[in-house]
């Protein structure tokens, strides 16, 4: 899809930029929408999303305004971001919305799925990948983002992998080295947003009670960022949720486990596909 | 500067990439000597031919001891991952034929391994892709060198034969300046010594042949990629920002922000031009990687003390050597190489030739070869043997004389180093007289 601009004035996003794996979205097709975390774009999601692109499903997975490809500024609210999300939605093809977001990303899926007004497609699943709620941020990473961001990205890169050794399953690539690349290139000043918006965040409670479609928590069992027993709380309060926990894997779950995180999201959508409800 | 993992280099080079194997418990690296790996079933083959999921299919793209040598080259450099190759010389390659296609120019450096030298001026213009070479020391030669179709500036952080070294963050910023990559081959200081990436550079590559393995037993080369070249804006590099018919119409910068240059070299690269490493080679650069550190600090200490020795005799003419005050490159070499220029170096003998080959000849724990980072000492007489058919203007033009030798530091006991080198000048004054 069109890479964006951001219109100078009004400080408005332009047409964000999205992932289709070179795919035409099809009103046919379930639409599943990756949301990425703070500082991340797109591409933290591929070990997954160009999967689904190729098994009948259009893939969407949108860099947010002030991230990756996309202009504009970030958003430093989440209702803000679900706002935002629920226009996505509201112009994209399908017969049926999945959302999956990560971290940041998890709690504007979250919040986009109890905003989410169903006129011509239901929203037929969540997917809550690295989730904690509330999200609250350290002074000292605040901080950081604030004023060493190359500390802070060092900093979240470390905490997010449960080994700081590697060794994950993606041939050729050292998973740290790459979440610190992504987040060295995001915008000046896109961490810090992304940070205000998780902290400030305080309507999962209200969020929660207002999802009415099928939830997964998919919990890295080692993760530091957004501790499991977080996730494991809500999900627990949720009859329509269901927690699964990947062994050995951190917050950086999508590259640490990519097949564990694939085969999770394959059966849960694949469940709660569109023509199945 | 904040890094990306809390693990320190030695740790690193140690662990990087590879955890017991879950199946058996074996804490080396397993060598999987394997061509092809089972599919679950035709959907996963699919899939991992087409990218939708990481794994293994044909171990020409990839292989799980390789693997682990790319993550760990990887994590040492600081980069987001590594390919494995068959040499360096494919390296390099592979790097180039990733970047451009004819029509393309490169600037590199004029003070580089002889083999590259070979691929830029002789090769590769048959194939449409030239080269300008210019001194790593002349910033100015080098924007000068910059053409519209310019893709690349290369170069050596201790070049070859001078120890010239190139200011790597200058060289970096003039790159990006011209929306250019600079390309850093770091064979002979090893991220031990130099770490390109935290100096500017955006690819690095090895001849792991060298000090990488350490014991002079395989032949294989190495790239790794820092993950922050802005492919797309920088507008030059259809083969990562363009459709590629060759996969089904992808943008390899689009599918990957930080690895597109990484992707699209092992999905075409490996694919196609098929240089890929061996597994067992694999093995046994893992095997030296462990030890790196210790011994790059013994290459370093035994190469001081051999130049401490030669600068004493009366047979030594000149000595090129980073570290010694009378090198142009001395406070460049200080401030990018606090922990050593290297452990290869040339020096001139009075007497020519014939001083120079008796000298080569008669040395006896130093090893007389063309190789260099052996754990052993090797020695070469560059005007008797690689350069022999070359006249005086040529051997000038390449930085050498009839006396040159280029010597590469083993890990021997320093003494006996010494007592060898005494007894080759000693053979070198005969052949004079
Ligand atoms: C600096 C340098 N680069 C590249 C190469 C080529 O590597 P290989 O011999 O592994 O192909 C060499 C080999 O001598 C070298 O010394």
């Amino acid at each position: 899809m069109t890479p964006a601009k951001t219109s100078a004035k009004t400080q408005e996003p332009a047409a964000p930029y999205i992932y289709t794996a070179n795919h035409a979205p099809e009103d046919s097709r379930d639409s599943v929408v990756f949301v990425h975390g703070a500082a991340m774009e797109h591409s933290v999601w591929s070990h997954q999303s160009r999967y689904f692109a190729y098994h009948g499903y259009n893939a969407l997975a949108p860099d947010l305004p002030g991230h990756g490809r996309s202009g504009g500024r970030p958003f430093e609210d989440i209702g803000e971001l679900a706002d935002w999300l629920c226009g996505l939605l509201a112009g994209a093809r399908g017969r049926g919305f999945h959302l999956v977001g990560h971290s940041m990303g998890a709690l504007a899926a979250l919040e986009t799925a109890a905003r989410f007004k169903h006129d011509r497609a239901p929203l037929c699943s969540l997917t809550l990948v690295g989730f904690s709620y509330p999200m609250a941020v350290s002074d000292a990473l605040f901080d950081a983002a604030r004023e060493r961001p190359t500390e802070a990205y060092a900093m979240m890169t470390q905490w997010s992998h449960a080994s700081q050794l590697g060794g994950e399953p993606v041939p050729g690539f050292w998973s740290p080295g790459m979440q610190f690349s992504m987040m060295s290139g995001s915008h000046d000043g896109a961490l810090l947003a992304d940070l205000r918006a998780c902290h400030a965040y305080a309507g999962g409670e209200d969020a929660f009670a207002r999802v009415s479609c099928p939830v997964l928590f998919l919990c890295g069992r080692r993760d530091r960022m957004a501790p499991a027993k977080l996730a494991a709380a809500h999900a627990a309060k949720n009859d329509n949720a269901e927690i699964v926990f990947l062994e050995k894997c951190g917050h950086s779950i999508m590259s640490e486990s990519p097949h564990g995180v694939l085969r999770e999201l394959k059966r849960h959508i694949g469940n709660n596909a569109a023509a199945k409800n | 500067m904040p890094r990306p993992t809390k693990t320190r280099f030695d740790t690193l080079a140690l662990h990087a990439g590879q955890r017991p194997d879950p199946l058996t418990g074996a804490r080396a690296t397993p060598i999987y000597q394997t061509a092809s790996y089972v599919f679950d079933d035709s959907e996963h083959a699919a899939s991992l031919f087409n990218m939708e999921r990481p794994g293994h299919a044909y171990s020409r793209l990839s292989n799980p001891t390789n693997a682990v040598l790319e993550e760990r080259i990887a994590a040492l450099e600081g980069g987001v991952g590594g390919i494995a190759t068959a040499s360096g010389q494919a390296a390099l390659h592979l790097a180039i034929a990733t970047l451009m296609g004819a029509g393309a120019h490169i600037v590199s450096s004029n003070a580089i391994y002889g083999g590259s030298h070979n691929i830029l001026q002789y090769t590769l213009p048959r194939f449409g892709i030239d080269t300008t070479f210019v001194s790593p020391r002349d910033i100015d030669a080098i924007r000068a060198a910059i053409r519209p179709e310019t893709r690349l500036i290369f170069g050596e952080v201790v070049g070859n034969p001078g120890g010239d070294i190139m200011n790597v963050p200058l060289v970096a910023e003039l790159a990006h300046e011209h929306g250019l990559p600079l390309l850093i081959d770091s064979t002979f200081t090893t991220p031990y010594l130099f770490q390109p990436f935290v100096h500017g550079a955006d690819i690095i590559m090895h001849s792991a042949t060298k000090f990488l393995c350490g014991h002079g037993t395989v032949i294989g080369g190495l790239l790794a990629d820092h993950g922050r070249f802005d492919w797309k804006a920088s507008g030059r590099f259809d083969t990562l920002s363009a459709p590629y018919d060759g996969f089904h119409g992808m943008r390899f910068d689009e599918e990957s922000t930080q690895a597109a240059f990484l992707l699209r070299a092992r999905r075409e690269g490996l694919r196609d031009f098929g240089a890929c490493m061996s597994p067992t080679t694999a093995f046994h650069i893992l095997q030296g990687m462990e030890t790196l550190s210790l011994r790059m600090r013994r290459h370093v200490e035994n190469t001081r003390a051999v130049v401490e020795f030669l600068q004493k005799s009366d047979a030594v003419e000149g000595i090129s050597y980073a570290e010694l005050e009378s090198h142009p490159d001395f406070s460049l070499a200080q401030k990018l190489l606090p922990r050593g220029a290297g452990a290869v170096f040339c020096f001139t003998l009075r007497g020519g030739r014939e001083a120079g080959r008796a000298f080569a000849e008669g040395l006896e724990v130093f090893s007389h070869l063309a190789n260099v980072g052996d754990a052993k000492s090797l020695v070469i007489h560059p005007a008797s043997t690689t350069h022999y058919r070359m006249s005086d203007d040529d051997l000038r033009a390449a930085g050498i004389n009839q006396g040159t030798i280029r010597l590469s530091i083993g890990l021997e006991d320093i003494d006996d180093i010494l007592e060898d080198l005494s007894r080759g000048i000693h053979l070198s004054k005969k052949a004079r007289a």
